[in-house]
């Protein structure tokens, strides 16, 4: 970058319910009130990680748009974050700004993927980043406040104003805030971090670009291959965008702690739950053609022939999390089959002033 | 709050990045298409090639054209390779982009 970039601007308003009333005349906010963010505030926040306001933590070339932490710490204050948060903000950043997740063309899609942002690490449990009981629901700071700060920069940083950039058809409430962590502590498991490379000591956060949630409800079977098969089917349903055609991924299968006991006491460990739907969640090429799905004129073969909902168990992400009660799954597809968008993890960086 | 705020207010700071000025300007408009070499671009989306193509074609016969350059950019949301680019401007006097689906 040529210059150093501006700090910040700053407006004088009467009081803090003033400065939250301009927030929305200015159009910063998703719809819900802001935390005014104060000078105070916001130095809180870089004093808490170190960071001077000008340092860049990410840029995205294709909106020409840079964000130093002054910025990212505002839209952090915004969403109601603690200070404490700050460094899993930092490592969103940069994940969410790496050329591979496609920040641009994720976000202003028509088919309205949300990021999904996961934790692991021990971070998580000492933030309170909860991976148990109503995951994707209301009721925690962390996650209501670290998906939120996201949203922001979004709008604020990476200028996607909804209509304008942001070309969402439907959209979906995960685009307010989609932030969850993986239950490490009550799964027998190797973590999702740990299986993208990185320690079990280390804290991370992954950023996707995902539709929403749906929830699967498998009562009674305790063989896994019923259990897996309804979560199979579930996978290569028509109307996820990623039924046209094979996809590279990435698909996010959540498993219940009811659901985990059930399989892991049947031998089924992340890596059989994966080679299983990789090979049993797909249609024929018939269906898919059919139905829109996979483009070209239909052909005899393609009544037998197969075309598997992922490409390969690879993409298939096997998560950890929910509350005790209740055999659900979650299955969540990737935007856009997973083309042009991929995780990104990155590792979170202890503050600069360690409790140590 | 500070005391200071308390007294004279709040003072809140600007969340927004605003898009940095881009330099370069755009090639000067063709006062006619006679003669002209088309670039079609199409971005992988179904059916972004053959619109592209029915609009080149539609102008090839109200304009007698030198002729076409078909590329791809890749990926219908991400920008086209620079590589690409620079060879559509070598070989094309206009070029026709847009999405599909």
């Amino acid at each position: 970058m040529p210059t150093t970039p501006p700090r910040a601007e700053r407006h004088h308003l009467a009081d803090a319910l003033s400065a939250i009333e301009y927030c929305y005349e200015q159009g910063w906010t998703d719809g819900l009130p802001v935390v005014p963010p104060t000078e105070d505030r916001v130095a809180a926040m870089l004093d808490y990680v170190g960071a001077a306001p000008a340092q860049v933590v990410g840029q995205n070339l294709v909106r020409s748009r840079t964000a130093t932490a002054e910025k990212v710490a505002v839209n952090a204050v915004m969403a109601g974050c603690r200070v404490e948060y700050f460094p899993v903000i930092i490592a969103l950043v940069e994940a969410m700004t790496d050329d591979a997740y496609n920040l641009h063309g994720s976000s202003i899609s028509t088919g309205g993927s949300a990021p999904l942002v996961v934790c692991n690490g021990p971070l998580t449990r000492e933030l309170g980043i909860n991976s148990g009981v109503n995951l994707f629901g209301p009721g925690n700071r962390a996650n209501a406040t670290i998906g939120r700060t996201v949203r922001l920069l979004l709008l604020n940083v990476f200028g996607g104003t909804p209509g304008v950039l942001d070309k969402s058809c439907f959209g979906h409430p995960g685009k307010y805030t989609y932030c969850i962590a993986e239950d490490e502590a009550n799964s027998p498991w190797t973590p999702f971090h740990v299986e993208r490379g990185f320690k079990r000591e280390e804290s991370t956060v992954t950023i996707m670009a995902m539709e929403g949630p749906h929830q699967v409800n498998i009562a009674g079977p305790s063989d896994p291959e019923v259990i897996l098969s309804a979560v199979a089917d579930t996978m290569r349903g028509t109307g996820t965008m990623l039924a046209s055609g094979p996809s590279v991924g990435e698909y996010v299968v959540i498993f219940s702690p009811e659901l985990r006991r059930i399989l892991y006491g049947k031998g089924c460990d992340k890596e059989s739950i994966r080679q299983y739907l990789a090979t049993h969640a797909g249609r024929t090429a018939e269906y898919l053609k059919k139905h829109g799905l996979l483009l070209g004129a239909l052909e005899p073969s393609d009544a037998t022939r197969w075309v598997p909902t992922v490409r390969s168990a690879e993409g298939i992400f096997v998560l950890t999390g929910g509350g005790d009660a209740g055999p659900f799954t979650i299955c969540i597809p990737p935007w856009g089959r997973g083309l042009n968008s991929k995780a990104v993890t990155r590792a979170v960086r202890p503050p600069a002033r360690s409790k140590a | 709050m500070s005391k200071q705020h308390m007294e004279s207010g709040i003072v809140i700071l600007d969340p927004v990045v605003r898009e940095v000025a881009r330099s370069g300007k755009t090639a000067p408009r063709l006062a006619s298409l006679e003669g002209a070499t088309v670039g079609i671009l199409e971005n992988l989306k179904p059916k972004a090639k053959e619109l592209l193509t029915m609009v080149y074609e539609e102008l090839a016969r109200r304009h007698k054209l030198a002729g076409s350059v078909l590329m791809t950019s890749g990926s219908s949301s991400r920008p086209a390779p620079a590589a690409v680019l620079d060879e559509m401007a070598r070989k094309c006097d206009i070029v026709l982009v847009g999405l599909g689906d």
